[in-house]
């Protein structure tokens, strides 16, 4: 074990971090999707990452938000409130006190991975760093599960990631929840998350809007599978829906460990 | 590395010494100190005998209650493994001087009976400096720890769950009631006109509680399931939610009761171009009402979650635990 037990943070909803006893020098961000839960969306990586070394010189943040309450974008600011104390403060002020770290110790990588609808948050907190100027964009890397950066099939997206009771409600409209419109395909959040990141691509400016690795789901059938600008060609997974692409389990599914191990 | 101390720090610093229990160790402390005990006894009386009116009152008692879990949650960690077996001298010495008072001790034994810390409390003092128990770890029970710890996280600091339980204790906030929440829950009509235009109204709150609040008794379901190979610390789990699941059945019932069954009067009632019309629902065409509505028998489901964590067989175990401990 080379971790701490889960830590809350301050930034997000119900946001924890996993600290190393080590040298940190990745940090790695994972974000879930359309009413996810931070950890739970990520069924065994808080546990492989636990009880293995594979992390070992790495601090990992589940990062938690409300998506069913606000705006796409409003979420995208407030990761990209992560990002910022994460990259440009000691790494002891998100929540655990290790002596050895020195004030001026930076992350040397910083990995994302996010899952449907956090692809759209964090995409847009990217854009929103670049148009800040931010130094440590070059270091960020996003690997991107069933990512609903093209939009999204809102009745099964209902279907799937809903809990019972909130599919009932909205379907009845006793709630309305705002970020469904943002998952349209033509809606004006995903529109124009394609134009920042192409005019930016056109000038050569773009690196960092390029995933490093895009995964399909197979049996997917709430967002549209299709390519984001210019990113990889994504790897598909047979036999997994939308909900399960991202979730790694130690006996029968290790493909999601395996490509962020990788990575790192 | 020793990691189960790291794991005691980090349970101490996140359950004891910040926020509410920090505050609630002060006003503890500052009364024993002072020779107030008459005062910690009125402040930590029984409610049923004599009403909690005062906001101050009520948030001293709700830090005290912070407090007091951090050493359930202490005693769950013990049981799950997570930590040294037995505590430091310096956290039982703390652990007896809170646990051991008289007002405290009643308030958690008599009046809000709470088995986790009665059973610390009684490790305590009778094992010196020996081990509280042998019981075999698995590895598994970490990491259900850490699932748990998660969960606790998610009902104990969301607003919206905390005004959605203060309703279903008996609250009453701005003049609302469970009451006016139930009956909105009834009308679709109403729960739009009542929440349409404030977004920080208490029922609005206590509808998001009740959503929520729902999904964590659905995930508290599955960790009670997933532990059975331990089933002492199930029964603890369980246990640091018995306020809810022994002493409050009847209003956990409710939720049930009344709430699945007045949104159940609500679908009753569907009237399938009203709702491709109304701009709230999601759903846009006739052909997805009818698809929708196939899926109304999701609401059995959460019944069986409610009716699952209700059984007081879960507690069994660790009450056979704490008498063994005689």
């Amino acid at each position: 074990m080379s971790h701490t037990p889960p830590i809350f943070i301050k930034h997000g909803k119900n946001s924890s971090a996993l600290f190393t006893l080590n040298n940190p020098t990745t940090l790695v961000i994972f974000v879930h999707g359309f009413n996810g839960s931070a950890t739970a969306t990520w069924d065994d990586f808080p546990r492989l990452i636990r009880t293995t070394n594979d992390f070992a010189h790495a601090d990992v943040i589940f990062y938690g938000y409300e998506s069913l309450k606000g705006q796409a974008n409003n979420n995208a600011i407030k990761f990209y409130s992560l990002l910022k104390a994460a990259c440009e403060n000691n790494p002891n002020k998100l929540g655990f006190e290790r002596k050895e770290i020195g004030d001026d110790h930076s992350y040397k990588k910083i990995l994302i991975i996010a899952h449907s609808l956090g692809a759209v948050i964090v995409r847009r907190a990217l854009l929103n760093a670049k148009s800040e100027n931010k130094i440590w964009l070059d270091k960020c890397k996003m690997i991107l599960f069933a990512p609903a950066h093209r939009g999204a099939r809102i009745p099964d997206l209902i279907l799937e990631s809903l809990p019972k009771i909130v599919r009932v409600l909205a379907g009845l409209g006793m709630i309305a929840i705002p970020i469904i419109n943002d998952l349209r395909p033509n809606s004006q959040t995903i529109l124009n998350l394609i134009a920042d990141s192409e005019k930016l691509l056109e000038k050569n400016e773009g690196d960092f809007t390029i995933a490093s690795h895009v995964i399909w789901a197979n049996n997917e059938k709430v967002v549209h599978n299709q390519r984001f600008c210019v990113d990889p060609v994504a790897t598909l997974i047979d036999n997994k829906s939308h909900v399960a692409v991202c979730k790694p389990n130690q006996k029968k599914y290790a493909d999601p460990y395996s490509i962020v191990l990788k990575a790192l | 590395m020793d990691i189960k101390k790291i794991n005691l720090e980090v349970l101490t610093n996140e359950y004891r010494k910040k926020g509410a229990a920090a505050k609630g160790y002060k006003i503890v402390n500052m009364l024993i100190k002072d020779n107030e005990e008459e005062s910690l006894r009125f402040l930590l009386r029984d409610h049923d005998r004599e009403q909690i009116k005062s906001f101050l009152e009520i948030e001293e008692r709700d830090n005290i209650d912070f407090l007091i879990d951090y050493y359930s949650i202490l005693e769950i960690a013990l049981l799950a493994g997570y930590i040294h077996n037995p505590l430091s001298g310096k956290i039982e010495n703390e652990a007896e001087y809170i646990l051991n008072n008289d007002s405290l001790k009643r308030y958690f034994t008599d009046y809000y009976p709470i088995l986790l810390p009665q059973l610390l409390l009684k490790q305590i003092l009778k094992s010196g400096t020996k081990q509280y128990f042998n019981k075999k770890e698995l590895p598994e029970s970490s990491i259900l720890f850490d699932r748990f710890i998660m969960l606790n996280h998610f009902v104990k600091e969301d607003p919206d769950i905390d005004q959605f339980l203060w309703f279903l204790d008996s609250g009453s906030t701005s003049g609302y009631t469970i009451s006016d929440f139930w009956e909105v829950l009834a009308d679709k009509n109403l729960i739009e006109y009542k929440l349409g235009s404030d977004n920080k109204h208490p029922l609005n709150s206590a509808l998001w509680g009740f959503i929520k609040y729902i999904q964590f008794l659905s995930d508290f379901s599955d960790l009670i399931k997933d532990c059975s190979d331990d089933p002492i610390l199930q029964s603890a789990f369980w246990h640091h939610q018995s306020y809810w699941f022994k002493h409050m059945k009847n209003k956990i019932g409710d939720i049930i009761n009344i709430g699945i069954n007045n949104i159940r009067q609500s679908l009753d009632a569907v009237d399938t171009e009203e709702l491709v019309a109304n701009k709230n629902s999601y759903l846009d065409s006739e052909t997805e009402v009818f698809e929708w509505q196939k899926n109304i028998d999701y609401l059995e489901g959460i019944e069986d979650d409610i009716t699952y964590l209700l059984d007081d067989k879960w507690g069994k175990p660790l009450e056979v635990f704490f008498n063994m401990n005689e």
